[in-house]
């Protein structure tokens, strides 16, 4: 069935007839047509599919003004302000003629007479195109008049209330008591109240005792346990890498540090910062290099074959979406294969705003490049972000000091005489624009050794430096598209006399050009390790340079040969697939040793690098951003595809969402800063509206993933806007703060039900004039079981762990790990510290709409389904919970089954039950005992008890807060 | 009941009024309005507030086919062994690949200049409709007539999990909706007592995407596809605790229900009755699920014609399951049968032993099923789709250079074969023609898009209406590329 379109508009003006009501008191003459929620949505619904970012026939796309709106009626443009007479746009609407007609019958067919009436009084109006909304800074407001401040607790009461007001409205009768505690609880730590907490509050008659209740749970442990959960739902965090084989990661500081972070209440700009950009921070600590873990959630794809480059840029795309998500509340990915559809965001903008994260040296390489290693012993933090900051300080002295070395001036290209190679390679050598070179053909196989002679000039008589090239093959389609990497696993130099054997050069160092290389070249020095490498793909050259142990003197007709080994495996190739080769007199690297020489400031370095590899570590993904000179180019992608690198772009921000005085932004920690900065006029209402989200089960913008003009309005756009203000300016951007104003409000403290009308007038509580009561979410419901089976334990951060889980359901492809129910405490841990593989999640939180962190998840859609009353009634997981929670009750202080069931009863539902239910609970009860053995206790059958403990999970009541 | 009536009353305002407000998730379905009796709202509304607006139960024309079965052979098998017979390939066979065919081209393992491989097994034409099949499709000679292949099926991934993903979601990225969840989104389900979407993975693994592969992706969870198994539980959890008998689960969920209702009438939140109405039908699943799942009810005749052997987690007991489901109402069955990627660096992976093999598990099983479901009227209203992920090279794979000790072929993304049957496709057709080598179509290409355009239109389901909003996009199994209804091959 298709609605009436017409029936459907009508309603929707008549709501947003409301908001534009708020809208109305800007100025006298002001117009009667609103352009944004009146007239940008008859665009959006109706012309944009051809007249839009992506087609944008004729010129004209009504994302656009300066397509649309002209300023007189012979500039060619489609609106003329003030003269809708004048206007094609209303004569093509508004024609008989069907060839005439927009839009097409084929495409919608006609507006409405109430559509086209619109269009014509806007234009006759002056044809005023309005900002969206949300691209605006928030408005600072004046705390409003209503008709009942003494109702009015925190500041946000009185933003709703006068609404109510504007609409007729009142508040509903506040919540009872311990109501109020069970959703407070579970909105700020997670947890049901025990049973002393709620008699310590139900008798508290003090005026302060919700704020006593507050600050208890603000400062538990268990807050930031609570509100990771959503953070990581954004971050994608898992402990698994993703795509076929899922492998394994060690990640989980990184969780841990959300945790921290929360619990010491770090401010949400810093919060961003050192997640969007933490390595970038002067004098960046480890803690700051863990935080940027965050953009390393990223899949990593290990399944054989696959192309680094694609994978490398699959999770840059996820960091520029995923930023925008977070910070931005905008669907930025919309723009990435053409103009976004709906938004002013073109395409190159969307790769400008890529090109802020596409310059960190990860490379989608199984190791996962690079890493930070955290110490296990939080006390040797510091010490290791100090010899950290040491050793980047040495490795630039030495790399300051050789910098100049690797240019050509200094070195003699090498003539190459004959060049083999093992296998089926055909390796060529001659001399290109006068270097001397050698280079593979199309046929090559994997473990090649290269043996390339060169002959030296009678000049020659002494070598004490070698330095080797590696290039691309095509040097300058490198730079547009990577070529295939390499790994010079073992060079070996000879030096050849006529007649005699080979004579070997033992080499003392070797000096990459890259500062920081994932394998060095002091690496091919042994044969057991990696090796000098370009890895896993070359995009321009690299050189090392070779130091033999003492110079080489070299006799007339000499040569030096060079043996290149790869010992990588057959499905990589990483081979050398050009090169040259040169060679130095320079008494540079010979020098005897002296204060500061190269060969000190490596024994410095290597000194260091002991000390720090003493302190026990975990190595975690983190960013790390490459230096300038190897910086990468960011391309427009014809049809968002990495291969079809089209236009360079530099990196900056939507210019729709950018105030003019903003300057560009340098780079990725610039950027951060702006993201959470009052500057954005998106950071603090998108934050604000997920903790709202959070709280009520719906945020004041409904769609809290879309703030963009395809989104929704808010509800009541001054409730946003003065607590996104107050967050960023008062709060100082504090969520505990926050978080205080919302659960101390008279609005959050309301009762959640309300008579059928009231309900159905707003069965979404839009107007918030009723309390919120939402499902439990995954975490919850498994941790409520935990704490009132009393098994809850309170360990905090650390590996993952596996609850109890059935058999055989770990079975990716080409991975053999296996999943191990936990014994001891990590059985009983909070749900946060479950193992999250991202190819099978743990089946108890997916059922109750966990993500499985594939990619950032703004909103759990909250469902209700009967695999959840599997789950709470037969996962072995929570049977045992059960069990346990049904012995508590046995043995608890009360001496009939009736109270003990009471007690019970209040301990999962936070309340007291009514007669009747007990009575029914009872029956239960009295039934089980009657079909059981009662001398029959064993752990397997389940007793009276232990039924009325599941059933009790299973209440609306328990699952519900 | 009471509750009942009052839960159906408050549903159809709350649905009504959703579809005038028409935010978050657009859909407007005739739903409510049409359906009649308490179950089949329950089915409706499975999930909260958020999601029942989107439920639409109605097909948007008449249909060819209610139901789907869904045979993914995870791996991509070698359609130059199976389906498509290219004795030019075969001359050619032993010669190094042309440099046209390579440059500019990726591949997972190919390196450098690899050789043409001709078909490692003799071909033969069968039936009526001259289809050649290779001698390892013995069984299928008797169902060649009855099914449609598309010779030119064309992706863009050459890695298993893309293109996996791709196939099964329209989208190589993880996090989007599968098929299955979007035909059970659209038509919602036959059945009260089983999920409408099932999954079956047999092959030892998953398939290379994992879960993500019958993901419910942006649409709400209820819409993903339930694994069911062979040997444990058949759904996950759907057996009480050892010690809980039936009886005593009986007593509880009674328990709980009534002291549901008692909260409902305290508080009034519709979400309680949806809840209540979750978990009888959760008491009723464990057993019909249950019942459904277990082949041992099946004839000896049945079980030989499949080959199928209770309690293993095997292709045939899966293709016997899936047409136990689809009789019961199920919407949707997807088959993984892991195993099928001969790339020929070992044994168990080359062509002619564990491909041989893979063919041999098979090649009985999905020609019983077809038979089975012919014979019992299902087939004319049930589509069968059976393929790969991507197809393979017409060059024996060279990891490393080196030719591969076995004889194996590389991914190949350009052509490959699938095949459809029953639910109004063309039998004993051929669609789609490649080159000489099997290497590029030359006629009548076809993408996922196209197919998964096709399934729905087969289904009733016009692919441009069937949306879910997410991310400011009304979001399609087809993607906002262009996709073709592929005309030719209904019948």
């Amino acid at each position: 069935m298709r609605l009436n379109r017409r029936s459907v508009v009508g309603l929707v003006l008549a709501s947003v007839a409301l908001l534009s009501l708020a809208r109305s008191d800007e100025g006298s003459g002001a117009p009667t047509i609103s352009f944004a929620t009146q007239v940008r949505p008859i665009f959006n619904q109706h012309c944009i599919a051809c007249h839009g970012g992506i087609k944008q026939t004729a010129g004209i796309s009504f994302v656009y003004r300066d397509t649309v709106v002209g300023t007189t009626a012979d500039d060619g443009k489609v609106v003329v302000p003030g003269n809708p007479g004048e206007s094609e746009l209303i004569a093509r609407i508004s024609s008989t003629d069907p060839d005439e007609r927009m839009p097409p019958q084929d495409h919608g067919g006609p507006l409405s007479p109430d559509e086209i009436g619109i269009l014509r009084q806007w234009i006759a109006e002056g044809a005023r195109w309005e900002t969206h909304w949300a691209f605006e800074p928030p408005k600072h407001r004046p705390i409003p008049k209503v008709s009942h401040a003494e109702w009015c607790r925190t500041n946000l009461d009185f933003s709703v209330m006068e609404q109510w007001d504007r609409l007729g409205l009142k508040p509903n009768r506040p919540a009872d008591p311990a109501t109020w505690l069970r959703r407070v609880s579970f909105d700020l730590v997670g947890l049901p109240p025990t049973a002393e907490e709620l008699d310590e509050f139900l008798i508290d008659s003090s005026p302060l005792s919700r704020e006593h209740v507050v600050e208890r749970l603000l400062s538990s442990p268990r807050f930031g346990e609570r509100w990771a959960s959503p953070w990581l739902d954004l971050a994608r965090y898992a402990d698994t890498m993703g795509y076929e084989k899922d492998l394994g990661r060690e990640i989980w500081p990184f969780r841990d540090w959300v945790i921290r972070a929360l619990n010491d209440d770090m401010p949400f700009d810093q919060f961003s910062v050192k997640q969007l950009a933490g390595d970038l921070l002067p004098n960046a600590s480890l803690d700051d290099r863990l935080a940027t873990a965050f953009h390393r959630n990223t899949q990593t794809n290990a399944e054989g074959g696959t192309d680094d480059e694609e994978y490398r840029v699959a999770a840059v795309i996820d960091r520029a979406n995923t930023s925008a998500q977070v910070w931005l509340g905008l669907t930025l990915g919309c723009a990435q294969c053409h103009d976004h559809p709906y938004e002013p965001i073109a395409n190159a903008e969307y790769y400008r705003f890529l090109a802020f994260f596409n310059n960190t040296r990860d490379y989608d390489t199984d190791e996962e490049f690079p890493k930070a290693a955290i110490p296990y012993d939080r006390n040797q933090s510091e010490a290791a972000s100090q010899l950290d900051r040491d050793i980047q300080a040495r490795k630039r002295q030495i790399q300051a000091s050789v910098e100049p070395w690797f240019g050509d001036d200094r070195w003699q290209n090498a003539k190459i005489e004959s060049a083999q190679a093992t296998g089926s390679n055909e390796l060529c050598f001659d001399a290109v624009d006068g270097l001397w070179e050698i280079r593979t053909g199309a046929s090559l196989t994997a473990g090649s050794t290269y043996t390339i002679d060169c002959p030296l000039p009678p000049e020659a008589t002494r070598i004490t430096a070698i330095r080797l090239d590696a290039l691309p093959l095509d040097v300058g389609a490198a730079a547009k598209l990577p070529q295939p990497g390499f790994i010079l696993s073992y060079f070996k130099l000879q030096l050849l006399v006529p007649d005699r054997d080979p004579i070997d050069i033992p080499l003392r160092y070797a000096l990459d050009e890259d500062p920081e290389p994932f394998y060095s070249a002091s690496e091919s020095l042994d044969s057991n390790l990696q090796g000098f490498s370009g890895y896993p793909r070359q995009s321009q050259i690299n050189r090392a340079i070779f130091v033999p142990a003492v110079p080489v003197d070299c006799p007339p007709g000499g040569k030096l040969r060079f043996v290149l080994e790869h010992h990588s495996s057959s499905e990589h190739l990483f081979q050398i697939r050009r090169a040259r080769f040169w060679y130095c007199g320079d008494d540079f690297w010979s020098e005897p040793p002296r204060q500061e020489s190269l060969e000190l400031k490596h024994c410095a370095l290597a000194d260091l690098e002991w000390r720090r590899s003493r302190l026990n570590s975990i190595s975690v993904p983190v960013l790390s951003e490459l230096p300038p000179e190897r910086r990468r180019t960011t391309f427009v992608f014809h049809r968002g595809s990495f291969l079809e690198p089209t236009e360079i772009v530099t990196p900056s921000t939507p210019r729709a969402l950018s105030s003019s005085k903003s300057n560009p932004l340098a780079d990725r920690l610039e950027l951060a800063r702006w993201l959470a900065s009052p500057e954005n006029p998106l950071a603090a209402r998108v934050f604000v509206n997920r903790i709202w989200n959070e709280l009520f089960g719906s945020g004041i913008v409904e769609s809290i993933e879309n703030f963009g003009s395809s989104g929704q309005f808010p509800a009541n756009e001054a409730l946003l806007d003065s607590l996104a203000i107050r967050f960023q300016s008062g709060m100082r951007w504090r969520l505990k703060q926050l978080l205080r104003e919302i659960v101390l409000s008279s609005t959050y403290g309301q009762d959640s039900s309300v008579d059928r009308g009231a309900w159905s007038a707003d069965p979404r509580n839009r107007n918030l004039a009723r309390g919120p009561r939402n499902r439990l979410s995954a975490e919850m419901v498994r941790d409520q079981a935990l704490a009132v089976a009393g098994v809850l334990s309170e360990k905090m951060y650390g590996p993952p762990v596996m609850p109890p889980q059935p058999d055989g359901l770990w079975l990716s492809a080409y991975n053999g790990q296996s999943w191990h129910n936990a014994t001891g405490e990590d059985r009983f841990r909070r749900a946060v510290y479950t193992y999250c593989k991202r190819t099978s999640g743990y089946p108890g939180l997916l059922s109750f709409d966990a993500p499985t962190r594939d990619v950032c998840v703004v909103k759990r859609i909250a469902t209700n389904t009967p695999l959840q009353a599997l789950v709470t009634l037969n996962d072995a997981a929570f049977v045992e919970l059960a069990h346990a929670f049904g012995e508590r009750i046995r043995n608890c202080d009360r001496a009939d089954p009736r109270d003990k069931i009471a007690w019970g009863y209040r301990l999962a539902t936070s309340r007291d039950p009514s007669p009747k239910k007990l009575d029914l609970l009872l029956e239960l009860f009295e039934k089980i005992s009657k079909s059981t053995d009662p001398l029959k206790v064993s752990d397997e059958a389940e007793t009276p008890y232990s039924i009325v403990a599941s059933a009790l999970l299973n209440l609306d009541e328990a699952l519900t807060k | 009941m009471n509750e009942r009536l009052e839960f159906r009353r408050i549903q159809m305002e709350l649905e009504t009024r959703r579809q005038f407000l028409k935010s978050g998730a657009l859909g407007l379905g005739s739903l409510w309005l049409a359906q009649a009796g308490f179950t089949n709202d329950v089915i409706a509304t499975l999930g909260s507030n958020a999601d029942r607006a989107s439920v639409r139960r109605e097909p948007h024309f008449r249909p060819r086919a209610k139901r789907v079965i869904y045979l993914h052979m995870a791996g991509a098998p070698s359609q130059l062994e199976m389906f498509e017979y290219k004795p030019e390939l075969q001359k050619l066979d032993g010669q190094d690949c042309p440099q046209e065919f390579l440059s500019g081209k990726r591949f997972a393992f190919i390196r450098g200049i690899p050789q043409l491989l001709g078909p490692v097994f003799p071909f033969r034409q069968v039936g009526q409709s001259g289809a050649w099949l290779s001698d390892r499709l013995v069984h299928f000679e008797k169902v060649a007539d009855k099914v449609c292949f598309l010779h030119a099926m064309q992706t863009d991934q050459f890695n298993h999990a893309p293109a996996q993903l791709l196939v099964m979601t329209g989208n190589q990225s993880p996090s989007y909706a599968s098929a299955g969840s979007w035909v059970t989104y659209g038509l919602g389900t036959e059945t009260q007592d089983l999920p409408g979407y099932v999954v079956l993975l047999s092959g030892g693994r998953f398939p290379d995407a994992g879960k993500s592969a019958w993901s419910a992706g942006f649409l709400p969870s209820v819409y993903q596809g339930v694994q069911c198994r062979s040997s444990g539980d058949p759904v996950l959890f759907l057996s009480n605790p050892p010690g809980t008998s039936s009886e005593i689960r009986a007593a509880e969920i009674e328990a709980i229900r009534q002291v549901n209702e008692l909260t409902y009438r305290e508080v009034g939140d519709p979400e309680t009755l949806t809840r209540i109405a979750q978990y009888e039908l959760a008491y009723r699943m464990q057993i019909s699920a249950s019942d459904a799942m277990d082949i041992r009810h099946e004839s000896a005749a049945t079980l030989e014609m499949y080959g199928a052997k209770p309690g293993e987690e095997i292709l045939a007991n899966n293709c016997l399951l899936a047409r136990r489901l689809i009789e019961r109402g199920v919407r949707y069955v997807q088959l993984f049968d892991w195993g099928w990627d001969a790339h020929g660096a070992g044994q168990n992976e080359a062509l002619n032993y564990g491909f041989k093999d893979k063919c041999q598990q098979m090649d009985r099983p999905v020609t019983a099923l077809l038979l089975d479901l012919e014979r019992r009227g299902l087939l004319d209203e049930t589509l069968v789709v059976w393929g790969g992920e991507f197809g393979r090279t017409p060059m024996r794979e060279n990891r490393g250079g080196k030719p591969n000790e076995y004889a194996g072929r590389d991914h190949h993304p350009h052509a490959f074969t699938i095949w459809l049957a029953g639910g109004g496709v063309k039998p004993g057709f051929s669609y789609g023609e490649t080159d000489s080598i099997g290497y590029f179509p030359v006629k009548d290409a076809v993408n996922p898009r196209d197919l998964h355009a096709t399934i729905l239109h087969l289904l009733g389901i016009d692919h441009r209406r069937l949306t879910y909003r997410h991310q400011g996009l009304d979001q399609k199994l087809t993607s906002v590329k262009p996709a073709r209804i592929i005309s030719e091959i209904v019948a």
